[in-house]
């Protein structure tokens, strides 16, 4: 959108680079809060939602951590992931 | 996702149905209908006066649920007629002499009714939600890590049979021109980009061998591995991909019996709020919500991390009596693979792949089938058997 407010997903596409390599960070997604459509960063286990410098708003949109812990795809199951019985 | 809004509405609908089933009063429905809900409806005088008593405790039932509800121990209600053929309000409970029911709801009798097997959704967790068949109904249970007589059904144990052992999630049956195929991961079926595709490609066993004591079986064999989208382990990805190659009369369309059924073959995109549910090899059938769409991040694999955007990040959660009552586990090892269904319509929506502890990451369905449709001579559709 040249010279006009950008979108919710272009305020997050120009920050995801950045953003991507902070320690703590694990991902990022636009989603829906009280307010409105909100950019949630999402946080590694050893992080919290003060230690990690983001601000809270982006473009006017607010910026909302969520501590999800990290990811993988280790839902494939193994054998030393058998779950209890 | 026009159907959100009526929720509530086709809640109240079903019990009227279920009314006018017990009572087998040979008048229609319908005129019940746009009146249900007001509490001082007319009753249609077509109706016999059993039919009218009936109406009258549901209508008192449902002015009373939400007094009733905040009771600890109460599980559910319902209406049905005692020895005598009157009317009575029924109160479920999971443990006996529930302290503070009311003898009788505007005039109909009110009888608890203790009972442990009143369920409203299957438990999440490992293994929790295959626990078996309908409550109480004294079918025999169901675990998707069983084997299957063919077709089998989605959301049960895949693997393939190479040396390595391990099990995921069979998602769907998929069709195009050119065959018939099973949906999984690429990290279930290709065994993170090692898998042999065809010609000879990788023969895919149900149960996963996981589940199969490590032991391969060319009996158990499924269908043969046809293609995989590749992980890229420096670059970008959008998606976590494979196909089998398979026939009607080795895969099915739908889930095992406790499961939602048959996914529609129309897809549905994701959006924040949005409910789904899926059927997998671990936790069986679970609920959740879209948490966010557009996720990008990495992604932990045995190869190393991998970047994932346009992902669909969702929150397991657990609901009773329609309504959330706390987050719970969507996904656990072994369930990769996984379709992922609005929880209204049966509309796939995403395929499963990763997640952490407390949430759990999809791919778009319509990004998936996109990217495996070269292989496919175009036009790959789930199929729902029609």
């Amino acid at each position: 959108m040249p010279g006009g407010q950008p979108t919710i997903l272009q305020a997050l596409d120009s920050q995801r680079p950045t953003w991507i390599d902070l320690a703590g960070v694990v991902g990022m997604g636009i989603g829906h809060g009280p307010q409105g459509p909100e950019i949630r960063v999402y946080l590694d286990g050893q992080a919290t939602a003060e230690s990690v410098e983001l601000p809270d708003t982006l473009h006017g949109f607010p910026v909302v951590r969520v501590v999800s812990g990290a990811f993988s795809a280790g839902d494939r199951q193994t054998e030393d992931e058998q779950p209890p019985a | 996702m026009t159907q959100r809004g009526s929720r509530a509405t086709g809640s109240r609908l079903r019990q009227v149905l279920v009314g006018c089933v017990m009572t087998a009063v040979l008048v229609t429905c319908a005129p019940l209908f746009a009146q249900v809900g007001k509490v001082d409806m007319q009753v249609p005088a077509l109706l016999n006066l059993k039919a009218q008593g009936l109406v009258r405790a549901m209508i008192a039932q449902e002015d009373h649920n939400p007094q009733l509800f905040r009771l600890n121990g109460v599980v559910g209600t319902a209406v049905g007629v005692d020895e005598n053929g009157t009317p009575i309000v029924k109160v479920f409970t999971d443990r006996a002499n529930v302290p503070g029911l009311p003898r009788a709801l505007n005039g109909f009798k009110v009888k608890s009714v203790f009972d442990g097997r009143f369920f409203a959704y299957p438990k999440g967790g490992n293994g929790g939600g295959n626990g078996g068949g309908k409550p109480g109904s004294g079918e025999p249970s169901v675990d998707p890590r069983d084997e299957f007589p063919r077709p089998v059904p989605i959301g049960v144990s895949v693997s393939p049979d190479i040396n390595s052992c391990y099990a995921g999630t069979l998602g769907c049956r998929l069709r195009s021109s050119s065959g018939y195929f099973m949906l999984s991961n690429n990290h279930v079926l290709a065994n993170e980009n090692t898998g042999q595709i065809q010609p000879g490609g990788d023969p895919i066993q149900q149960p996963g061998l996981l589940d199969s004591s490590c032991v391969t079986s060319a009996s158990k064999s499924i269908g043969v591995l046809f293609d995989f989208v590749p992980i890229s382990f420096s670059g970008t990805n959008t998606v976590d991909a494979a196909i089998a190659l398979t026939s009607t009369s080795e895969t099915g369309t739908g889930t095992p019996s406790n499961g939602y059924g048959t996914p529609t073959s129309s897809i549905v995109t994701a959006y924040p709020g949005q409910p789904v549910m899926k059927y997998g090899r671990t936790t069986g059938q679970t609920y959740g919500t879209v948490d966010a769409v557009n996720w990008s991040g990495y992604i932990g694999y045995t190869n190393g991390n991998a970047y994932f955007t346009g992902q669909i990040i969702i929150r397991g959660e657990a609901t009773q009596r329609g309504k959330k009552i706390r987050y719970s586990q969507f996904s656990a090892g072994g369930d990769s693979g996984s379709l992922i269904v609005e929880g209204t319509s049966r509309a796939p929506v995403g395929l499963l792949f990763a997640g952490s502890s407390t949430f759990t990451i999809a791919n778009e369905i319509g990004t998936v089938l996109d990217e495996l449709e070269s292989s496919t001579s175009g036009n790959l559709t789930i199929d729902d058997g029609n």
